[in-house]
C-alpha cells in the first residue's frame, strides 16, 4: 500500500509516539535506531526524496524498500561529511533557476546530515561479545527487518566449551568473531518456534543456551490495514501498536504467558531449569485503548494496553 | 554630446579593463564548466564500473541458487546416506538466499540513490549552462545595440563637426573651443564603437562552445533521468517481491519466483550497464573535442581584443581618422540593421 503525501507525516509520527509509548527494552531492536529511521522518511527531514511511502498492508508497517532507501541514502551520505554539503548560497542559487530542484538539494542536504548522525534499523545485522570468559560465556545478538515488516531482535547467551565452537571463535585477546554463516543460519531460522531455534542454535554453536528471546515490533494497525480474521475489527479503527516479545531462560523463575493474542505452542520442549515469559503490550490511541483493554480483559489478560502519549519528541 | 543621447546606450559604459575582465571571467566560467562536466562523467564511469561488479555478484547468487536447488532436490543413495551426519556442518555452510538478495538489494539501491543523485547534479549544471548561454545572449545583443549608438554618434559629430568649419558667423576661438569638445567627444565614441564591437565578437565567439556544453550536459541528464526513472521502478517492484518472498526464500519450492525477482534485477542493472556504456561515448569523443572548442575560442578571443587594443592605442596616437570611421560606422549601421538579433 502506498500512502498519499499529506497522510505520510500524521502516519509517521503515529508510529514515532507509539513506539516512544511503549518504551522497548533491550530485547527489541534499538529504539534510537527505530526512530531515527522513522524520523529520517519524514517530509520534515527529507521532503519527498526516499517516496514511495509504503507499506506493508498487512502489519501496518513501512515497507522493506521504503525503509532501505532511507539506508541507501546513508551509505551516500556517510561517504561525504558538512563540509562537502551545498551551502545556502548554492542552495538559493539553485532555488532561483529551478525551485524544485532547489528544494530537493535543501532536502537531501538535511537529510544527509540527519543521516550521518544518526545510527539507522539494519536490515539484517549479527554481533556478539563475550560476557564472561570462564567459562566461555557469550552473548549474540540478530537484528531484522522481517519480510512481513515487522522489526525483530534476538538474543542470545551460549556457554561454549571451546575457544573456537561452531561459528563462534574467541580470539587471543579475548574478543568474539562470528562467521558469516551464523548470520546465514539465523536468518534462515529466526522465525522457528522458540524451543525449535533453541535446540538448533545450541546444536550449530555447540554449546549450551541460557538465553534466548525473541522480541517483535509491529504490526501497527490503523483503518486501511487488512487485520487478521482472529482479532475484532475495532482494533483497526484507530492506531496499535504491537510490542511482543518471548523468552526462554533459567532467570525467568516461572513460566508466564502475557500474549492475548497469540497462544504457546501446546507441546513446547523447554530445557530443564529454564521457563518461558511470552508477552505482548500494545501502545493504543483514543478509542481503541478502551476497545484493545475489553478485548485483552475477555481473554484474562490486564495492564497490556498503555495509550499513546503526547507528541513530545525524543531526543536523538 | 547631450546627456539625453548618452542615456541611450545600455548597461555600464564599457571599458578594455572591463572587457578583458568579462572575456577572462567567461574563459573561466567555461574552463570550469568543461572541468565540471569531465567529473560527471567520471562519476558516470565509476558507476558504471560499480554496477559491472554488481551484475557478477548477481551472476554468483544465481548459481549458487542453482546448487541449492539441486543439492535439495539430490536423490542419490550417497547423499541420503550422508545427510544425518552432515546435517549440521550444512546447516552451517548453507548460505541464505534472502540474505544473499538482500545485500544484492541494497547495493542496488545504493547506486540508485547515486545515480538520483548524480541527476539533479546534471540538471543544475545544465541550468547553469544555459544561464550563461543567456547571458552571452544577453551583452551581445547589449554590444549591438551599444555599437549603433557609438556608430551613430560618431556620424553625428562628424557632421557637426563637418558644419562647425563651414559656418561663417562664429568666431576663431569659439571654433576652436568647439572643435577641441567635439573632437573630443569624436575619439571618445570612436573608441567605444570599437570595445562594443570587440564585446560582441567576443560573445558571437564564446556562444557556440557554451551552447556544446550545454548540449552536452542537457543529454547526459535526460539519459540519465530516463534511466532512473525505468530502474527505480523495476527494482522497487524486485524490491516489494523480495520482501515478500523473504520469508520462504530458503525454501526450494520458491527458487524459481527468487530466479524470476533476479531476473528484473537483472533487467535493471544491464539497462543501466547498457546506459552507462553508451555514455562512453561522451568521455571518448565529446569531452576532448569540446575542451579543445573551449581552449580556441578562448585563444582566438584573446587574440580579438589584443588586436583592438593595437587598434585603439594606433587611434590614441593617430591625429584623425574622421572619414574613415565614418564610412566604418556607415557599414556598421548598414550591417547592424539588417543583423540585429
Amino acid at each position: 500500500m502506498i500512502l498519499p503525501p499529506e497522510r505520510v507525516g500524521p502516519y509517521l509520527r503515529a508510529l514515532e509516539a507509539s513506539l516512544e509509548t511503549l518504551a522497548p527494552n533491550d530485547d527489541f531492536v534499538p529504539l534510537s535506531e527505530a526512530v531515527a529511521h522513522v524520523r529520517a522518511l519524514g517530509p520534515g527531514v527529507g521532503g519527498e526524496l526516499l517516496a514511495p511511502a509504503e507499506i506493508s498492508v498487512r502489519t501496518g508497517m513501512p515497507a522493506y524498500a521504503w525503509l532501505e532507501r532511507a539506508q541507501a541514502e546513508q551509505v551516500l551520505a556517510r561517504r561525504t561529511t558538512h563540509r562537502h554539503d551545498a551551502s545556502d548560497a548554492e542552495l538559493e542559487r539553485a532555488s532561483g533557476l529551478d525551485p524544485a530542484l532547489g528544494k530537493r538539494m535543501r532536502d537531501r542536504r538535511d537529510l544527509h546530515r540527519h543521516l550521518r548522525r544518526h545510527d539507522l534499523l539494519p536490515a539484517l545485522r549479527t554481533t556478539g561479545a563475550v560476557r564472561r570468559l570462564d567459562p566461555h560465556d557469550v552473548a549474540l545478538c540478530y537484528d531484522r527487518m522481517a519480510p512481513d515488516g515487522r522489526w525483530v531482535r534476538i538474543r542470545a547467551e551460549v556457554r561454549i566449551v571451546q575457544r573456537h565452537s561452531g561459528p563462534l571463535h574467541i580470539d587471543g585477546e579475548g574478543r568474539l568473531q562470528l562467521d558469516a554463516s551464523l548470520q546465514a543460519f539465523l536468518t534462515r531460522h529466526f522465525t522457528n518456534r522458540l524451543d525449535a531455534l533453541h535446540g538448533q542454535l545450541a546444536e550449530v554453536c555447540e554449546g549450551e543456551v541460557l538465553r534466548l528471546s525473541r522480541a517483535w515490533l509491529g504490526p501497527f494497525w490503523f483503518p486501511g490495514v487488512e487485520l487478521p480474521d482472529d482479532v475484532p475489527a475495532e482494533l483497526g479503527s484507530g492506531l496499535l501498536l504491537h510490542a511482543s516479545s518471548e523468552v526462554m531462560a533459567a532467570d525467568v523463575a516461572a513460566p508466564r504467558h502475557l500474549d492475548p493474542w497469540r497462544a504457546a505452542p501446546p507441546d513446547e520442549r523447554v530445557p530443564d531449569g529454564q521457563n518461558v515469559f511470552r508477552e505482548r503490550r500494545f501502545a493504543a490511541t483514543g478509542r481503541v485503548v478502551a476497545v484493545a483493554r475489553q478485548w485483552a480483559e475477555a481473554k484474562g489478560f490486564r495492564n497490556v494496553v498503555v495509550p499513546v502519549r503526547s507528541t513530545v519528541r525524543r531526543r536523538l | 554630446m547631450s546627456d539625453r543621447q548618452r542615456r541611450n546606450y545600455l548597461g555600464e559604459q564599457l571599458t578594455y579593463a572591463m572587457l578583458q575582465r568579462r572575456r577572462e571571467e567567461v574563459s573561466t566560467r567555461h574552463q570550469r564548466a568543461v572541468g565540471r562536466v569531465d567529473r560527471l562523467l567520471v562519476t558516470q564511469e565509476t558507476l558504471g564500473r560499480e554496477l559491472g561488479d554488481g551484475l557478477d555478484t548477481l551472476s554468483q547468487t544465481r548459481g549458487e541458487l542453482q546448487e541449492l536447488e539441486a543439492a535439495a532436490n539430490d536423490t542419490s543413495l550417497l547423499a541420503t546416506l550422508t545427510r544425518p551426519f552432515t546435517a549440521r556442518r550444512t546447516a552451517l555452510q548453507r548460505r541464505s538466499v534472502a540474505e544473499g538478495l538482500i545485500q544484492q538489494y541494497e547495493k542496488v539501491s545504493v547506486r540508485l540513490r547515486e545515480a538520483t543523485a548524480f541527476s539533479d547534479e546534471l540538471k543544475l549544471t545544465a541550468l547553469e549552462l544555459q544561464q550563461e548561454v543567456d547571458r552571452l545572449h544577453r551583452e551581445l545583443g547589449e554590444a549591438l545595440h551599444n555599437q549603433r549608438v557609438a556608430a551613430t554618434r560618431v556620424l553625428e559629430l562628424e557632421d557637426v563637426l563637418a558644419e562647425l568649419e563651414r559656418d561663417p558667423e562664429l568666431s576663431a576661438e569659439v571654433k576652436d573651443r568647439r572643435r577641441d569638445r567635439y573632437t573630443f567627444d569624436l575619439r571618445t565614441e570612436a573608441v567605444a564603437l570599437d570595445l562594443y564591437k570587440a564585446a560582441a565578437e567576443h560573445c558571437r565567439t564564446h556562444l557556440p562552445a557554451a551552447r556544446s556544453l550545454r548540449d552536452t550536459v542537457l543529454r547526459l541528464h535526460e539519459d540519465m533521468a530516463e534511466y532512473v526513472l525505468s530502474a527505480t521502478h523495476t527494482v522497487n517492484a524486485a524490491g516489494r517481491r523480495i520482501q515478500g518472498l523473504g520469508m520462504l526464500a530458503d525454501a526450494p519450492v520458491v527458487v524459481a519466483e527468487l530466479q524470476a525477482s533476479l531476473d528484473e534485477l537483472n533487467q535493471a542493472m544491464q539497462a543501466t550497464a547498457d546506459y552507462v556504456e553508451s555514455s562512453q561515448s561522451l568521455i571518448a569523443e565529446v569531452l576532448p573535442q569540446l575542451s579543445a572548442k573551449v581552449a580556441a575560442q578562448a585563444e582566438a578571443s584573446a587574440a580579438v581584443l589584443h588586436s583592438e587594443l593595437e587598434h585603439i592605442d594606433r587611434e590614441k596616437s593617430r591625429a584623425l581618422a574622421e572619414r574613415a570611421l565614418r564610412d566604418a560606422a556607415e557599414d556598421e549601421i548598414r550591417d547592424l540593421l539588417g543583423d540585429d538579433p
